[in-house]
């Protein structure tokens, strides 16, 4: 998956919060050959050492940083500037939200932070709406990565409104389109790629599963077979049955 | 005079500079941290030249997990 130009040999971003232990993280990103994860930026808490940072170089993953929490433009912004300091990346993942409840992108706010930032030499990964208009707006600001929700972050309920996922990856062929938030099934997964999406961005599916690793590994197969599927060459959806026995010579027909 | 570390109301005897108040607030900066002053983005390279007045907001900030 082509993120501005890194070449990433998998389609997965991995999110880092919330798994029941750092081993379980560690083995979560072996098992899926991750090679970008994302971090949030904090307050630092005063005298208290930040083994994070130490955890993350042990991936030797890519560091993609997020301005989760930020629910302006001007706030995004900044983080963004500490996080490039900080993470030595012109790569920010953008999130702007409209409120803490929803945690529903800022289609205004997103589409300010993204346009300063990329003035400042950002490489922006915007999370959006599945508004095609949102989209559109991020592109030709110059964002080269666009990451949809599916449906709402940590809700699990995958791909709500497929058409409109769909209509974004028709108008965009040329862009690099993760679906960013939602995913909670080995369902969702395939579909996004069947819907010709390149990656996946995920956290909570794995880190809250019962067993991270056994959703690790069934993740890991399910995105090779979709994509062995894919390239099997698929049949086209149709608005009529056509039967797949031949029709010459059927019985008792007169 | 007060002043604001991460939303934090700290009492100070007398104005410093932002690298000398880090030095003495944060015995664990050998983490990789960033910082914001009043509300804007500070590179490291200007800490030695801001001056913590009455009222300042500081924000100290470090990686976290995070999705």
């Amino acid at each position: 998956m082509q993120i501005y130009d890194i070449n990433l040999d998998t389609d997965i971003i991995l999110g880092s919060s919330g798994y029941p232990s750092p081993k379980i993280f560690l083995n979560c990103i072996k098992i899926l050959k991750c090679q970008m994860v994302t971090v949030s930026i904090r307050r630092l808490i005063k005298n208290e050492d930040n083994n994070f940072l130490n955890l993350i170089k042990k991936t030797k993953c890519r560091i993609l940083p997020n301005t989760a929490g930020c629910l302006s433009a001007k706030e995004a912004i900044v983080t963004a500037e500490m996080a490039r300091e900080m993470f030595e990346t012109d790569l920010i993942k953008l999130e702007v939200m409209e409120d803490d409840l929803t945690l529903k992108p800022s289609k205004k706010y997103t589409i300010r932070a993204a346009e300063a930032l990329i003035k400042k030499g950002f490489k922006v990964l915007p999370y959006t709406t599945d508004d095609i208009n949102f989209a559109k707006s991020l592109k030709s600001l110059g964002c080269k990565v666009i990451m949809p929700w599916g449906s709402q972050i940590g809700s699990g309920r995958g791909l709500e409104n497929p058409k409109k996922l769909l209509k974004i990856r028709e108008e965009m062929p040329d862009l690099t389109l993760i679906i960013d938030a939602g995913i909670g099934r080995i369902s969702h997964v395939c579909e996004t790629f069947e819907i010709g999406y390149d990656g996946i961005l995920l956290n909570t599916a794995i880190s809250k599963a019962e067993y991270p690793e056994e959703f690790a590994r069934a993740l890991s197969l399910s995105m090779e077979a979709v994509k062995k599927s894919i390239k099997s060459g698929l049949i086209p959806k149709r608005n009529f049955a056509t039967p797949s026995t031949t029709t010459i010579g059927i019985p008792f027909k007169k | 005079m007060i002043v604001f570390i991460n939303g934090d109301k700290t009492k100070l005897n007398r104005s410093i500079s932002l690298e000398k108040f880090l030095e003495e607030h944060f015995s664990n900066l050998s983490s990789s941290y960033a910082v914001a002053f009043n509300n804007k983005f500070v590179p490291k390279s200007s800490y030695r030249d801001i001056v913590i007045n009455d009222g300042d907001e500081i924000e100290v900030v470090s990686a976290q997990p995070g999705g």
